[in-house]
């Protein structure tokens, strides 16, 4: 007979007395240890949340820019690289044209400042099937100087097709697909345009080679525009200094006031994308800090209750064996040994108790807070290590005051007494 | 001699008054006696008895056994001084109700000393009459055999002396003439027995009888 197979029996015999007493620690950790889960589950969250709302951020913001890039277009180019002694409102016997083979160049020179070029030939010509003015714009369609993974900014005209302007569709009352006679060709509506207030909707698209046909400009063109420029107003100097070194005799004409409001636009754009990001990482620390104060507040205090509930349930215990421990005196059992089958028990009670309210902490994060077991981590094999030394801890220290009492029973009372 | 109490006192204080329980009381018992201490309820029999034991110091007075002065010892010699030579016996057995008969005979192994005279507790059983109730718990017990269980685990550890409270007092005529014989019996085998009682059947197996009135002892007859 040992002092162990005695603690077994005597919780085999006060079953309710055990079963409280591992309530208690139980529930002092799942509460610690539920807590400490339901905040790594809110970090995690918070987490994906915020990279979420940066990606979704950044997808709008991607959007909104291809959005104004194509609005800012409408309301014009962004650079045109000219002849130097040329601009679009010379007239037409001033006229001035660049070499076509300056598109390869300008394709193969990589500028990081330009991502496409649309290289163009246009001129206004006599229509003689319509017996009318009209300005007719040869095109190749867009040049890609970057990767070559761009979005198309710009409509391409297809081979023997035409694009029209609004007013000249409106006027000639064609519609896409009819056949259209110009200059001597033939060519079928490819698109017809939407109104745009400006010179694109007396303009007729075609391909280059045909357009440079008809106007006798073979191997020439009149410039290229240069759109989706990743340029802000302070580059402009270098864009100007890199074209000019690579395409001799050309200028680079800007409008300037509509690329600052857009490189302004972007800017404000972006800047309140990631204030509202700021924000609400912001926010979500403000919660995770009430969140902190507030567990800082209650796990002590369930500590504290857990520890004092715990103390009564042993006190009570003692009070229910004060005479077998006045017989276990009576016979010889030292006090410090009956102290050690109070602390023993305490032992067992923190052990046992520690593994349930862990189980319970975790199963009430994962249905309070969606815990998943892709969350937990080898730490928590560690954590749970601490919770079990941390709940023996505290049943030795609820256990301690009842069990001191316990040892310095005095036999000589007890035994009378009964 | 085995047990000698000389002069005793024993006086309970309390914030109202003090109750002398046993008043110079000067006792011997020698190996092989069965002395009955008898006397009415609330005369200081139990305070006498427990005196004996080491498990209340007396205000005056020393206890000694054989040549050692019991309340001299540190508490923990004291305990171990009670695992070695005392046993005791209780009007109400103070079974552990969690632990077997057997268990409970072998209970005072919990102590921790290294006894090596410890009885077979499968003998004590035999000779209480209790085999059939070696796994049985104590509130299946008759009294009769509560009390039987109470002596064989008073005598595990081979105690020089029994000391025994009221052992007939919850028992009738049969179960209280078995105690008697068994204490008679334990001890013939030169063990120190004394008794405090008020059951008069025990004052004829007696070798040895005194009375104990309002905490003063006197001797009535001697064997």
């Amino acid at each position: 007979m040992n002092l162990f197979q005695l603690l077994k029996r005597e919780i085999c015999y006060r079953k309710l007395n055990f079963a409280l007493s591992l309530t208690s620690v139980a529930l002092g950790v799942a509460c610690v240890s539920g807590t400490v889960l339901m905040l790594r589950v809110f970090d995690q969250e918070t987490e994906q949340a915020l990279t979420t709302m940066a990606q979704n951020s950044r997808s709008a913001w991607d959007k909104f820019q291809e959005e104004m890039r194509k609005d800012m277009l409408s309301m014009g180019f962004n650079l045109m690289i000219l002849h130097k002694d040329y601009n679009l409102s010379s007239p037409p016997d001033q006229a001035r044209y660049l070499p076509e083979s300056y598109i390869q160049r300008l394709a193969e020179s990589r500028l990081a400042t330009i991502n496409h070029v649309l290289p163009f030939l246009q001129q206004k010509v006599w229509w003689p099937e319509r017996k009318r003015w009209v300005t007719l714009v040869g095109t190749t369609g867009e040049v890609y100087v970057q990767s070559g993974q761009q979005k198309p900014m710009l409509p391409r005209v297809q081979k023997d097709h035409a694009i029209l302007g609004f007013a000249i569709h409106q006027s000639l009352n064609v519609k896409t697909g009819d056949e259209l006679a110009l200059c001597g060709r033939t060519f079928t509506v490819q698109e017809c345009r939407p109104a745009k207030g400006f010179d694109e909707d007396e303009q007729i698209w075609i391909p280059l080679a045909d357009s440079q046909e008809i106007l006798d400009k073979k191997g020439l063109i009149t410039g290229m525009l240069a759109v989706n420029c990743q340029c802000a107003p302070k580059d402009l100097i270098k864009i100007h200094r890199e074209v000019g070194a690579l395409l001799p005799d050309t200028r680079v004409v800007e409008h300037n006031s509509q690329l600052v409001a857009r490189a302004n636009v972007r800017s404000k754009s972006a800047l309140e994308a990631d204030q509202a990001l700021a924000r609400e990482t912001a926010m979500r620390e403000q919660l995770k800090e009430k969140r902190l104060s507030f567990a800082a507040i209650l796990l002590p205090l369930v500590a504290m209750v857990s520890i004092a509930w715990l103390a009564f349930l042993v006190w009570s215990n003692v009070q229910q064996r004060r005479a077998e421990i006045g017989i276990l005196s009576a016979m010889g059992v030292p006090p410090g040994r009956i102290l050690l089958l109070f602390i023993a028990k305490a032992v067992v009670v923190g052990f046992i108790g520690s593994l349930i309210g862990f189980c319970l902490g975790v199963a009430f994060a994962v249905m309070q807070a969606g815990l998943t077991t892709r969350m937990l981590q080898p730490a928590d094999a560690g954590d749970a290590a601490i919770y079990m030394a941390a709940a023996v801890m505290m049943s030795v220290v609820g256990s301690w005051v009842p069990a001191m009492l316990a040892s310095r029973i005095d036999p000589a009372v007890t035994l009378r007494e009964e | 001699m085995l047990l000698t109490a000389e002069t005793i006192t024993v006086t309970y204080k309390s914030r109202a008054k003090r109750v002398q329980a046993v008043l110079a009381a000067t006792v011997q018992l020698a190996a092989g006696e069965l002395v009955v201490v008898s006397g009415p309820s609330g005369s200081g029999k139990s305070s006498l008895l427990l005196t004996l034991g080491g498990l209340l110091r007396p205000d005056t007075g020393i206890v000694r056994f054989r040549e050692t002065d019991v309340y001299q010892l540190a508490a923990t010699a004291r305990a171990a001084f009670r695992n070695r030579h005392i046993g005791f016996v209780f009007q109400q057995f103070h079974l552990i109700p969690y632990l077997t008969v057997l268990e409970n005979i072998m209970a005072p192994t919990l102590a921790g000393n290294a006894v090596e005279k410890s009885a077979d507790p499968r003998e004590l059983i035999a000779r209480f009459q209790l085999n059939h109730r070696a796994e049985h718990y104590p509130s299946q017990l008759s009294t009769g055999e509560r009390q039987r269980v109470a002596l064989a685990r008073a005598l595990f550890h081979n105690p020089d002396v029994i000391l025994a409270d009221e052992p007939t007092g919850n028992l009738d005529d049969v179960n209280g003439r078995i105690v008697i014989d068994h204490l008679q019996s334990i001890a013939a085998e030169g063990r120190g027995v004394l008794v405090v009682t008020h059951d008069a059947r025990l004052r004829p197996a007696a070798t040895r009888s005194l009375t104990l009135i309002q905490g003063t002892l006197t001797q009535e007859k001697s064997a």
